[in-house]
């Protein structure tokens, strides 16, 4: 299983009559990490969805062609919240979606697994904490063995040490699975710690204010000064940091 | 807990008994007081109590009761299972039934007393449609019968039946009001019907029903009935109503055209299936209970006992006995013959 | 003060000191005996204004002759017959008006054009008051048992359908959406996403049904019926015999409660996975 080449050009959404995305580009290679910045509600998860073909574009082109030049490329998505089937037990969950044939099962235990659920396979989704469930969610996009993994501020509702370990899976499950990722988050850090390259969305509506390549290797350490560098020139991207609340002449920087 | 505590919660269930148990230790109201004053004056009339729809009309009963400020109600019986429900009730003083439903009332624990016997009649036979292969009771087993159970028609239909060697289980007895069971036979959705006047002659003029099965004798009477507890508290009141139905009895005698047409306006039937039930069908004797009731009444102790109408070990003699109240009925005559 | 230790919180009466073994066992029993305080209470109350002449047998019989008619009734096999008549009719009535209720629920919870379709028409048969139809169901379909068994089947569909179609517009959208993203056709999210996240308000509707399905069966058989439990209660009214009508009325009490309780446990059952107080509730009794 290798990834797909991911190509937006010229691509233009709207959503309920308002223009989202404007003349888009976007791209990510075979086996990549990509990852999506901006400000809270630009359009960074409309992107996805443009990728997954949930939502169509009004004009530009979409490209998702898988590496080995299969016919369709098979695209993952997870998303912010686990959206597990609170009817279904976390194995059937698994299996629902991974590739029609006998060994289903076999295939959502071995996924489950590579997560470190197998213990919970009977158990319901109701019973799972917030970061097991999600983990859940990663097993259900990898038991399709996709070609693109888009993942949609996937650990935003957790706490931060179990943020830290999901990415680390998330890592270590790219690394094994070779499938293109893309990467959706507010947490600037996140982005630059696992990402190849940052795409900086802003603007209304949002085209690519800027675009970064990481260019470190992995394993990667959270407190090297390059990263931090890095961090800087992002957020610096992403505008200018308000450095008080309110000023001495009464003006409030917004 | 909150607010309202375990402590609060045992205190307030604690009261509440205590409550209940001091309410059953309280003697019971005083029964031996005098007769409250009575407001109002409920009676029923019926369409099968031609006398009750006279005295009606006539007002006779307001005139005798404005002097002492009593005000009458009447209320339209459209059966005896239903003028039996409300005199048990308590929703009229006096209800019109035949003398059967009024035996099977007292039996079961109504504390009746007839006190008048309204009419004489043959209101009741075993009708079906001008064509329908039904000849005789025998050839009504398996079928859908149409009756209300409780009145006079349905012990008809029973007498009838174990006069053939037949039962209620032979046949499917669908329980509907008298009105309703004339338009199921011409509907067609039964095939026969224990039918009662005038709805029965309004099938035999209107549809050409036929009644196939007829016994004059079988005949129960109609009887008044009041509760025992009213007539021990208001016997002057009792007789008065007597004296006004003794009054609308002779006058029924004197003006049957009058009748006729009375009856036919009440009960929204044509002139001429009145006159047909008030002068084949119906007869206003000597309205006593008496004797001549008791006799017909011991006549279907033992189909009641047969068909369980009541619960087992009830005294059917005695309750015959206990039903039938001369005295008021009597007095109300001699004094009417002295004047 | 150590960490562990609460004795001053109980001294200061901000914990209770753990309640007696005897003291426990009153509180036990207490508990258990709560929910039959009232209707104890009731029945004395029965038994009480008929021994002192409140009320009269005729009027209301007393409780043993209750007991023994319903007895007699039981061993005559009569008993039996109306409560055959009355359950068949029931349940034909129910499963004629709850399956359509819930494929129609469906249908007009999940498509808006059939939902302007269907939905205005049913509004409108919603606006009659449920006794209204009883006369009118008897005009068009005469006196027999298809006029019961239809009345009893419109009785279940109403709250069947309109909780069905509420239920389906309530499943989480999100939950649709992640079955798109992998690939659900429409027929596959209706069956696997939209019906199950619906069951639970689907169970609600189709306990309601089964209340108004008792209500109309009762009210089907107060007119021309020959068999039945509710013909029992008019037959007794007919015929001065108060205490079949009661017979017929705890019968009917203990058949309701009786099936809707079966009905209820059957929710618990396939809506074990509900992520709710109740649910919770019941894994930690």
């Amino acid at each position: 299983m290798t990834g797909a080449t991911i190509r937006l050009s010229r691509t233009c959404v709207s959503l309920g009559g308002h223009p989202v995305l404007r003349d888009l580009y976007f791209e990510a290679g075979p086996g990549e990490f990509v990852a999506v910045v901006g400000p809270s509600g630009v359009g960074k998860s409309t992107l996805l969805r443009v990728i997954a073909r949930l939502v169509e574009p009004e004009a530009g082109e979409v490209v998702v062609r898988p590496a080995n030049g299969g016919p369709q490329a098979r695209v993952a998505f997870v998303f912010q919240e686990p959206r597990l089937l609170p009817w279904l037990r976390v194995l059937d969950n698994v299996a629902i979606v991974a590739p029609a044939g006998s060994d289903r099962k076999e295939r959502a235990r071995r996924a489950l697994a590579a997560v470190g659920l197998g213990d919970w396979e009977r158990a319901w989704p109701r019973q799972l904490s917030g970061g097991m469930a999600q983990r859940a969610a990663l097993a259900r996009a990898l038991v399709t063995e996709p070609h693109v993994l888009l993942l949609d501020e996937p650990f935003s509702a957790v706490d931060a040490l179990t943020r830290m370990r999901l990415q680390e899976h998330v890592l270590g499950l790219w690394a094994a699975g070779g499938f293109t990722a893309v990467l959706v988050t507010h947490d600037v850090d996140e982005a630059v710690y696992l990402a190849d390259r940052v795409y900086v969305l802003m603007g209304r509506p949002a085209t690519v204010a800027a675009e970064f390549s990481v260019g470190l290797p992995r394993p990667r350490l959270r407190e090297d000064p390059a990263l931090g560098r890095l961090r800087r020139e992002v957020l610096g991207a992403l505008g200018p940091v308000p450095l008080t609340a309110g000023r001495p002449d009464g003006n409030l920087l917004v | 807990m909150g607010p309202f505590g375990r402590r609060e919660f045992l205190k307030l269930a604690a009261g509440l008994v205590g409550a209940g148990l001091g309410a059953a230790c309280a003697p019971a109201g005083a029964p031996g007081a005098g007769p409250r004053r009575l407001d109002v004056l409920r009676l029923d009339y019926a369409y099968y109590n031609p006398v009750s729809l006279v005295m009606r009309r006539k007002g006779w009963l307001e005139e005798e009761f404005a002097r002492d400020g009593i005000k009458v109600e009447w209320v339209l019986s459209l059966g005896s299972n239903k003028a039996n429900e409300f005199t048990a009730s308590g929703t009229v003083h006096f209800g019109s039934t035949a003398g059967s439903a009024a035996l099977l009332a007292r039996a079961n624990g109504v504390p009746l007393k007839t006190v008048w016997l309204y009419s004489q009649p043959e209101w009741t036979a075993l009708v079906t449609l001008k064509d329908s292969p039904i000849r005789q009771v025998a050839d009504l087993r398996g079928r859908r019968v149409a009756a209300t159970r409780g009145t006079d028609p349905w012990f008809f239909l029973l007498r009838a039946l174990d006069s053939a060697g037949l039962g209620q289980r032979d046949v499917e007895i669908v329980q509907l009001q008298h009105p309703d069971g004339e338009q199921a036979l011409l509907q067609g959705q039964v095939d026969a019907w224990a039918g009662l006047d005038p709805y029965m002659a309004h099938a035999e003029l209107a549809a050409g029903a036929r009644l196939f099965f007829r016994q004059p004798e079988w005949n129960t009477y109609g009887t008044l009935n009041v509760q025992e507890s009213f007539l021990n508290q208001y016997p002057d009141i009792v007789e008065r109503v007597l004296t006004v139905y003794e009054r609308g009895r002779a006058w029924a005698r004197q003006n049957p055209e009058e009748l006729i047409a009375i009856l036919a306006e009440e009960s929204k039937v044509s002139p001429e299936v009145a006159r047909k039930v008030l002068t084949e069908r119906t007869a206003f004797p000597e309205p006593v209970p008496g004797d001549q009731l008791k006799t017909v009444l011991r006549e279907i102790v033992p189909l009641i006992q047969k068909e369980q109408l009541v619960p087992v070990g009830v005294d059917l003699k005695a309750a015959i006995e206990a039903l039938v109240e001369s005295g008021p009925a009597r007095q109300v005559l001699s004094r009417s013959a002295s004047k | 003060m150590t960490v562990g230790d609460l004795s001053d919180l109980k001294a200061g009466g901000l914990l209770k000191a753990r309640p007696t073994r005897p003291l426990r066992l009153v509180r036990l029993g207490l508990g258990a005996a709560l929910p039959w305080l009232l209707p104890a209470g009731l029945l004395g109350l029965w038994a009480l204004s008929l021994d002192r002449g409140w009320l009269q047998p005729y009027q209301l019989p007393a409780p043993p002759t209750v007991v023994s008619t319903f007895v007699d009734l039981l061993s005559r096999g009569e008993l039996a017959r109306h409560l055959g008549a009355t359950l068949n009719r029931l349940l034909a009535g129910y499963l004629l008006g709850a399956g359509p209720g819930v494929l129609l629920g469906l249908l007009a919870g999940s498509s808006v054009g059939f939902r302007r379709f269907l939905d205005p028409t049913v509004q409108g048969l919603r606006a009659v008051p449920s006794l209204a139809w009883v006369p009118l169901f008897l005009l068009w379909f005469g006196i027999g048992e298809q006029a019961r068994v239809y009345l009893i089947g419109l009785g279940a569909f109403l709250p069947v359908y309109l909780n069905t179609m509420a239920a389906v517009g309530s499943v989480d959208r999100k939950l649709i959406e992640v079955a798109r993203a992998y690939g659900f056709g429409r027929l596959k999210v209706l069956f696997r996403v939209v019906l199950p996240g619906a069951m639970p308000g689907v169970f609600t509707g189709l306990r309601a049904g089964l209340s108004l399905a008792w209500m109309f069966v009762v009210a089907a058989e107060l007119i021309a019926a020959s068999n039945g439990l509710g013909f029992m209660l008019v037959e007794g009214q007919s015929t001065m015999r108060p205490d079949r009508v009661l017979v017929s009325l705890l019968t009917f009490a203990v058949l309701g409660r009786g099936s809707d309780t079966l009905l209820a446990a059957l929710e618990r059952r396939l809506l074990v996975w509900r992520d709710t107080l109740a649910t919770t509730q019941e894994e930690r009794p």
